[in-house]
């Protein structure tokens, strides 16, 4: 088995990765990204649309690290599901700080990080509330689910 | 594969990823400088090659720099914001080209419409060759 998955999870083991509380901190986005393509290439999505996810889900992340805890540390979830009806991959990135998404948008970094998550996902929204924001995106699979070996 | 063999995890992945993944490389051709980036271009990474586009641009002054991302395989907005720095420290000085041939470097630069303001090349040979 590959990928993480909660105590909850049912059915096919490997259609969820999740990874919570983790120190929102630039050198932990890597590793995340990179468990992240490889879970994305066991669900069905193409080579082309891993890469996409990969990116995008990336720059999520990263936009929790540069701006999500402006006054210390914090920590993100990274969850990423198989679902069906319709068929779709679906990734969540879960802040607890006060990321403000509009004031961003005026920002270089932060403004062409949203540009570039927008245009990748197949649908992207970001959900903020009082305890925090979560960005989702999904993409539909191109492929069938590689079968477990 | 047991590093992920665990429910939720809090404590890992590794953090040691990030710092070395990214190298540079100074050559030229001619008068014109081709820097090229090897790696992984991200939030972690990014600065470093910020950087050295800078200390090139003030050092050598070159009426050409290419940036060659041709061996990047991941390249995140920060690395776009790199590129746009760059482009306005270069300003009317030095021609900025990029050439990102591969679907890693090029798209990023297209959806954000980067490459209508960069110019931007398939192949080295491609913007050595390019009339200014």
């Amino acid at each position: 088995m590959m990928t993480a998955r909660p105590p909850s999870a049912r059915g096919d083991p490997d259609s969820e990765l999740c990874y919570r509380d983790v120190p929102a901190a630039p050198e932990r986005l890597p590793p995340l990204r990179n468990a992240l393509a490889e879970w994305a290439g066991t669900v069905g999505l193409d080579a082309e649309q891993v890469e996409v996810l990969m990116l995008a889900s990336y720059e999520a992340l990263a936009n929790v690290v540069a701006h999500a805890y402006p006054d210390g540390s914090g920590v993100l979830d990274l969850e990423a599901r198989l679902l069906p009806e319709p068929t779709r991959v679906e990734v969540t990135v879960t802040d607890y700080g006060r990321w403000c998404p509009e004031s961003e948008q005026r920002r270089d970094l932060g403004g062409r990080g949203l540009i570039l998550l927008r245009s990748l996902a197949e649908h992207a929204e970001v959900l903020t509330g009082g305890e925090g924001t979560t960005v989702r995106m999904s993409w539909t699979p191109a492929q069938d689910p590689v079968p477990e070996a | 594969m047991a590093m992920f063999d665990t429910p939720t995890r809090t404590d890992d992945p590794a953090s040691v990823e990030g710092a070395e993944k990214v190298s540079t490389s100074l050559q030229w051709h001619g008068r014109t400088a081709v820097l090229v980036i090897t790696g992984e271009v991200d939030m972690v990474t990014a600065p470093r090659v910020q950087g050295k586009l800078t200390s090139t641009l003030e050092e050598h002054r070159p009426p050409v720099l290419v940036v060659d991302l041709e061996h990047v395989d991941f390249f995140a907005s920060a690395g776009l914001s790199a590129l746009v720095a760059a482009y306005q420290q270069a300003g009317e000085s030095t021609s900025l080209r990029v050439v990102a041939g591969n679907s890693a470097t090029a798209r990023p630069l297209r959806v954000t419409a980067l490459d209508r303001k960069i110019a931007v090349y398939s192949s080295r040979e491609e913007a050595l060759s390019a009339d200014r």
